[in-house]
């Protein structure tokens, strides 16, 4: 098993689909917990 | 009965005193064609097979606009106030709304298609087409406007807001419609495309109207 | 029912969105860094699409979630609506901007994915084509709550929005497939679930598990966000106007 993959010719669009995903997720994330902090307190 | 054609003939006075005002969709509907005209080179052979789509763009954003003003009015000088204290069901308020509108700004537009073919040297098959599309579909296209322009009464930027609104629910209507134009060469009226369109506006009617009814109680509530 | 009127008084939701949203938060962060790693690393690449497959684990559970969001949306007015329950509201509000974020990555794989087995990165097909709408249907209903500062209208309203454009989904999917047949574009293959093998089936589960979760967290905490929000507005006038003096 490589320790990054690789994809061949579909490289970029695979990174690029799983990385703006998990971008946006961890945006929801880090939003979500900024505001969770802000009601506990 | 006459309750409701008592709105209708109000609505159509206070239109025609306003100094030409329910005109400027027509307007619009002319400015808008021939600026499409001329934006695609003003050539027939290219025009030709784009201007069902064209006029039936211009027919929707000429209408789009004309809701933001169909129900503010009203809630603005108490008329709905009165309405919903008198004896009358707000839902016959709106349906005499709604056929008001109807005459005062798809009608217009259905009269002036024959000057649209002209702008687009359309062949008299493709006029009928587009004329019995915007008939069939006119009660879904004046539904749906009617509830977006009751749900955005005193909103902040209620004119782009209502495009917003109403464009997810006319896009059925718009690929039926423009299908509709192009097999009524073949199948005539019994396209399916026009039973289709059809069945669109009995369902937008049914749920226009009580939804339109709602969202005007939550003004006055 | 007997859960949604259990949890429809706004001490108990409190009390159960506490102990649920911690535990969905945990369940989809585990899920989702299983679901990459067995996507990414641990899953072999398919005999048509080869490694082009992987784009299907993250493009399909967010278009799945977005769906979800938009009927969850719909469901939630409705109770609103009949029952006037506020909290039922703040539900609604609260599935928006996730859903509408979730349609919004599932558009974007969609091309990415688009452009491996199309060469382009958007056709008119009518998977993306109704996507796409679903994305406007949610901006709308957003737009009704930012155009007034009435917020019980402003949820009237939006409610009605919801509603009325949960009705035209069906009909609006009908007419771009139906729209699409006329000339066919070629749709992403994607094979039938049950016949998927079991590679590919993991992953896509793990994904589509860990991002119901995630929904589900983000959900409820902003649900609890907002009613706290609400109620100190009502207990601490004074504060504002001191701040306001301050200022």
């Amino acid at each position: 098993m490589d320790i990054i993959p690789d994809f061949g010719k579909y490289s970029l669009y695979i990174w690029l689909s799983y990385g703006v995903s998990v971008a946006v997720l961890l945006g929801f994330t880090v939003y979500t917990f900024v505001q969770n902090a802000r009601r506990k307190k | 009965m006459s309750r409701f054609s008592g709105i209708v003939i109000r609505d159509i006075r206070i239109a025609l005193r306003s100094g030409g005002a329910w005109l400027m969709g027509l307007v619009f509907f002319a400015v808008f064609l021939s600026l499409s005209a001329i934006a695609l080179g003003g050539e027939f052979k290219t025009l030709r097979p784009l201007a069902p789509a064209l006029i039936w763009l211009a027919v929707v954003f000429s209408l789009l606009f004309s809701f933001e003003h169909l129900f503010a009015d009203d809630a603005d000088d108490g008329t709905l106030e009165h309405i919903k204290l008198s004896s009358m069901s707000m839902h016959i308020y709106v349906l005499a709304k709604i056929c008001a509108h109807w005459l005062l700004s798809i009608l217009p537009l259905i009269l002036a298609l024959p000057l649209a073919g002209l702008l687009f040297d359309l062949p008299v098959s493709l006029l009928g087409g587009l004329f019995i599309s915007i008939a069939l579909a006119s009660p879904a296209l004046v539904c749906y406007g009617a509830f977006s322009g009751a749900c955005l009464v005193g909103f902040k930027g209620g004119g782009f807001l209502l495009v917003l609104l109403t464009i997810p629910l006319v896009v059925p209507v718009l690929i039926f419609a423009l299908g509709g134009v192009i097999s009524y060469a073949d199948a005539g009226l019994l396209a399916t495309e026009f039973q289709a369109l059809l069945g669109i506006s009995l369902i937008a009617t049914a749920v226009g109207i009580p939804a339109t009814t709602a969202a005007l109680n939550t003004i006055t509530e | 029912m007997g859960m949604i009127s259990f949890l429809a008084n706004p001490l108990r939701f409190k009390k159960f969105a506490r102990i649920a949203a911690p535990i969905f938060g945990v369940l989809a962060l585990v899920l989702i860094i299983a679901g990459i790693w067995v996507g990414l690393w641990r899953s072999p690449e398919d005999q048509l699409q080869g490694h082009s497959v992987r784009i299907m684990y993250v493009h399909v559970p967010a278009v799945w979630i977005g769906m979800m969001a938009y009927a969850a949306m719909a469901l939630a007015s409705l109770f609103a609506y009949i029952w006037r329950h506020t909290l039922a509201d703040e539900l609604a509000r609260a599935c928006a901007l996730p859903g509408a974020a979730f349609t919004a990555l599932g558009l974007l794989s969609g091309a990415l994915w688009g452009k491996t087995s199309w060469g382009t990165f958007w056709q008119w097909d009518g998977r993306m084509t109704s996507t796409l709408i679903l994305l406007f249907l949610f901006i709308g209903y957003m737009a009704v709550w930012a155009g007034t500062t009435d917020k019980r209208r402003a949820a009237r309203i939006a409610g009605l929005v919801a509603m009325v454009g949960s009705i035209n989904l069906p009909i609006i999917k009908f007419s771009v497939d139906w729209w699409n047949t006329l000339h066919q574009t070629s749709s992403v293959s994607m094979p039938d679930a049950p016949g998927l093998p079991p590679s590919i089936l993991l992953p896509l589960m793990l994904m589509t598990f860990g991002y119901s979760f995630f929904f589900g967290w983000l959900v409820l905490s902003r649900v609890l966000n907002s009613i706290s929000k609400a109620s100190d507005r009502r207990q601490r006038p004074a504060a504002a106007s001191t701040t306001m003096e301050t200022l």
